[in-house]
């Protein structure tokens, strides 16, 4: 028997958080939503993930400067958790911005949830 | 045609084969004589109703139904089964979470009604009615993108998500309105960016390409249209909003 999954998603908007929700527990995987960046590094330093769905343009901490600070986390648990950007691309990143700030994956709004739950399972298993 | 599929949970041998000779006749089902066991079958497949006897060995089913629901492992409708009934237990067992209450010894005619309306009728006939109000948003919708969804939520939840989108939309415009007015014109391009990327994962048409149009003027520094792309967008909304409040209405 599998062990559940916990998936951790950071996304400013309340529909996409209530949509990718009903998706991944299609999958039964057990999910958490925050909204920043900074959110996602204050639930890391209370527990570990095994996936990080990062949206990209969110306040306070965007997914960019959260990946980065991610990767330099002591606890290796934590700094090499797979992350996938979500990523509307209004700031014109590249495939090798996501690269470098330490990004696994990335999916592109609009969502297409097939898609979406696609990436995540590879990134799981 | 047995697509629906019951787990009976119920750890006596002879209760098992009665209600498995009866839900048989009309349903596929499965077999977990204890809390624990039948929330392993829940993990790893899809049951259209449960079946769950209250005193078990290993895991009872109270326990079971809190783990189910707090882990969110099944969504289906759960049915305690329970041989120490009276009014005051019936009440006891829908509050503490159960969707249904059948006393043993059973009636066979009448506990089979009971699993029916409970798997058919309430997901089926209120599903149904809703995705075809959804049909009628053609014109909004993009019916590949909504059959996608539909794939992972209900037409209830779809079309809960779809008034909080509503929502979510009207306060990003209220906050553009000032801006407008103001001339902070760069700043309306991130709000832009979320009802384009939103209504775009929801298949709402008609929003996503004025969004997409505006969102690209801005960005170009073309701001000649922009409150008539703004007044635009406000109709189409207003206008969305309108078709999922009627189906709204219809439905509750």
């Amino acid at each position: 028997m599998n062990e559940i999954k916990k998936v951790l998603v950071a996304e400013d908007s309340s529909v996409i958080i209530n949509l990718t929700k009903n998706v991944l527990m299609f999958e039964k995987y057990h999910i958490t939503a925050v909204k920043n960046g900074k959110q996602v590094l204050d639930k890391l330093a209370k527990e570990n993930f095994d996936l990080i769905l990062m949206d990209i343009n969110m306040p306070i901490m965007d997914g960019i400067a959260c990946t980065k600070a991610i990767r330099m986390l002591e606890d290796e648990k934590k700094s090499k958790v797979p992350i996938i950007a979500i990523t509307g691309n209004y700031k014109n990143y590249t495939h090798d911005d996501f690269k470098k700030a330490g990004l696994n994956d990335y999916v592109q709004k609009p969502l297409d949830y097939d898609h979406l739950l696609a990436t995540v399972k590879k990134h799981l298993s | 045609m047995k697509s629906k599929k019951v787990l009976i949970v119920d750890d006596n041998a002879l209760n098992r084969r009665v209600f498995e000779n009866i839900i048989g006749q009309v349903y596929s089902f499965e077999v977990a004589d204890n809390g624990k066991s039948a929330l392993d079958k829940l993990r790893v497949d899809q049951f259209d109703l449960i079946l769950m006897d209250i005193q078990m060995p290993i895991m009872d089913g109270i326990t079971a139904l809190e783990i189910i629901k707090r882990e969110q492992i099944s969504t289906s409708p759960i049915i305690a089964i329970s041989a120490y009934a009276d009014e005051n237990d019936s009440a006891y067992f829908l509050s503490t979470g159960f969707d249904d209450f059948i006393s043993k010894p059973i009636k066979p005619k009448l506990f089979l009604e009971i699993i029916s309306n409970h798997i058919e009728k309430k997901k089926s006939v209120k599903s149904q009615e809703i995705i075809s109000d959804f049909d009628d948003l053609e014109l909004e919708l993009d019916t590949k993108i909504l059959k996608q969804l539909l794939k992972y939520n209900s037409p209830e939840n779809i079309l809960l998500i779809y008034q909080e989108f509503v929502l979510e939309t009207e306060s990003l415009l209220s906050e553009i309105e000032p801006m407008i007015k103001e001339k902070k014109l760069n700043v309306i391009g991130d709000k832009l960016h979320i009802i384009k990327g939103n209504s775009g994962t929801l298949g709402a048409i008609k929003i996503f390409n004025s969004a997409k149009q505006f969102e690209k003027n801005i960005k170009n520094n073309i701001f000649d249209n922009t409150l008539k792309d703004y007044l635009t967008l406000k109709g189409l909304i207003a206008s969305f909003k309108k078709h999922i409040q009627t189906i709204h209405d219809f439905n509750s």
